[in-house]
């Protein structure tokens, strides 16, 4: 029972912060740049995101021997598609305002190549289980990495947390304008790619070292 | 057989002793007479400007080397020049969060990530500039940023006026007075005379490639007139642009910085050439008053292509290369 535990747990830390998805894999870079404008929207995304990866991958993987290996990719996208089509009518009925500002990159989940990255390279290869873990680990590395661009993007951007000001009346005062270009798509591009340096020079993660 | 192993590589191949801090030391003593041209006309706020951007600028030099645990860096003086660059294109009420977060975009984005000196793919004060320019285009309109300011000559900023008045406004500027520094701008730019002649003192004792600058300046020349040649009343004339705006700082300073500018002399050429061509098309065609920063990193981008135009090393075959 406790090798199965630290099992999970390698799988999980792996996914989350080792091969994170985002930072270390270079994947979803597209809709990381699209919906990270505001840290509301990212926190959505990345659950939408979470769910649609783990359950691809746990049904993917309980297919898995089924599954003949030249029609693969067309049973795995009806899989992920289904998914997808069930979480956007979801947030539709639920969240309507947040699925109108995410417009079409929750569609576009199809095409993260996240979903699909996990589904070929884990879920073909591995137990249910151990997918739907992995799965759960990869859509968090995604989310991690979402909610950090957005945070910095939405205050440095527009001085606000979750839509709430919190740059103080005495610094706008002083003088303090919000960094234009965190809004514009290219300011995603360059937190990223600071992230990703920072993340891969942090002692004991590098992949360069050795 | 033969006794002696030759090592076969490309250029450069020769060194003359020289130290980094003796070339920064002289490329800041060639900027010197631009910089204190500006401190005089601006007064003490462009003195504050320059000051604070060479002080943070190798501030943050120190805490990144201290953060990364690497043999401390300021003393050869790379970060100082940044700073000194950085400043000299700022104008002189800059607020002075905007300098401190300029020069930590300079120093830690632009030059310590890509590994320290020598290592950047880009101008470091070009890289914190336009960071800037993008995200707080206000401060950078010299209109507004001056119009406290009075002078004894036209206090229009030269770009912007023929970018918004069409090219007849530059009747308003003589060449004489844009390159005696009599026009608005940033600190370190105004002054054309003291850019030329700390440039040619930094060709002159071979700290810079006159090949650089001079193809930067006749890019500049012959767009600028084939523009003028076509519509006249559209576009300026070459010399309104070879003096006003950023044009000299970037030949002799900004374009011919070391480790983003070609080595071989025929790709220093067609760099510099390109660099003056990208200017006025971002000045006449594009959106910004002033495209010297993003048309130079572009260039720097470029760089490593262009840098493939080299002689062929000898004894290497095509097949075995």
């Amino acid at each position: 029972m406790l090798a199965e535990k630290d099992h999970f747990k390698e799988i999980l830390i792996k996914g989350i912060w080792k091969e994170n998805p985002v930072a270390y894999q270079v994947l979803g870079i597209c809709s990381a740049l699209a919906v990270t404008v505001k840290m509301s929207t990212a926190i959505v995304m990345g659950i939408a995101l979470t769910i649609v990866t783990a359950f691809s991958s746990l049904i993917i993987s309980s297919m898995r021997k089924h599954i003949p290996s030249n029609i693969r990719i067309i049973v795995e996208l009806a899989v992920i598609a289904s998914l997808v089509i069930v979480t956007d009518q979801i947030l539709k009925a639920f969240l309507y305002d947040i699925s109108k500002q995410l417009s079409i990159f929750v569609g576009l989940i199809i095409t993260n190549c996240i979903v699909l990255g996990r589904a070929e390279s884990f879920a073909l290869a591995n137990p249910p289980a151990d997918s739907f873990v992995d799965g759960v680990a990869n859509g968090i590395g995604y989310s991690l990495i979402l909610v950090c661009v957005a945070f910095i993007r939405e205050l440095l951007g527009s001085g606000k947390i979750l839509g709430f000001n919190v740059i103080p009346g005495f610094l706008v005062d002083m003088g303090y304008q919000n960094m234009g270009l965190m809004v514009l798509a290219p300011g995603a591009f360059f937190i990223i790619g600071l992230l990703v340096w920072l993340k891969n020079n942090l002692p004991g993660v590098s992949h360069e070292e050795n | 057989m033969n006794k002696y192993k030759l090592t076969v590589s490309h250029a450069p191949f020769w060194h003359d002793g020289d130290s980094l801090f003796q070339m920064n030391m002289n490329i800041l003593l060639a900027a010197l007479p631009a910089a204190i041209f500006g401190i005089f006309q601006f007064g003490a706020s462009a003195f504050g400007v320059l000051a604070l951007s060479v002080g943070s600028a190798m501030f943050w030099e120190l805490v990144m080397n201290m953060v990364s645990k690497k043999p401390l860096s300021i003393g050869d003086l790379d970060a100082a020049v940044i700073g000194l660059m950085f400043g000299m294109m700022l104008p002189p009420i800059t607020p002075w969060w905007v300098v401190i977060t300029g020069t930590f975009v300079a120093v830690i984005v632009g030059k310590m990530i890509f590994g320290g000196i020598g290592a950047n793919p880009f101008n470091p004060a070009l890289i914190g500039m336009a960071i800037l320019m993008l995200s707080w285009k206000a401060f950078f309109d010299f209109d507004t940023s001056l119009v406290d300011f009075v002078f004894d000559f036209t206090e229009l900023a030269p770009l912007a006026a023929i970018k918004f008045q069409g090219a007849g406004a530059a009747e308003m500027f003589s060449v004489g007075d844009l390159f005696m520094g009599k026009e608005v701008g940033a600190i370190g730019s105004v002054f054309g005379l003291g850019l030329v002649l700390g440039g040619i003192y930094l060709i002159l004792r071979g700290y810079i490639r006159w090949e650089i600058s001079l193809s930067f300046i006749v890019g500049i020349i012959v767009t600028a007139f084939i523009f003028n040649m076509v519509n006249s009343e559209n576009y300026a004339g070459p010399l309104f642009h070879l003096f006003s705006g950023y044009t000299l700082l970037g030949a002799f300073f900004l374009m011919t910085e070391n480790s983003s500018s070609p080595v071989n002399t025929i790709p220093m050429f067609i760099y510099g050439f390109l660099g003056g061509l990208m200017i006025i098309l971002m000045r006449n065609i594009g959106s910004y008053a002033d495209g010297t920063v993003l048309a130079i990193l572009l260039l720097n981008l470029v760089n490593p292509l262009i840098d493939n135009i080299r002689p062929k090393a000898l004894g290497k075959g095509e097949n075995n290369a």
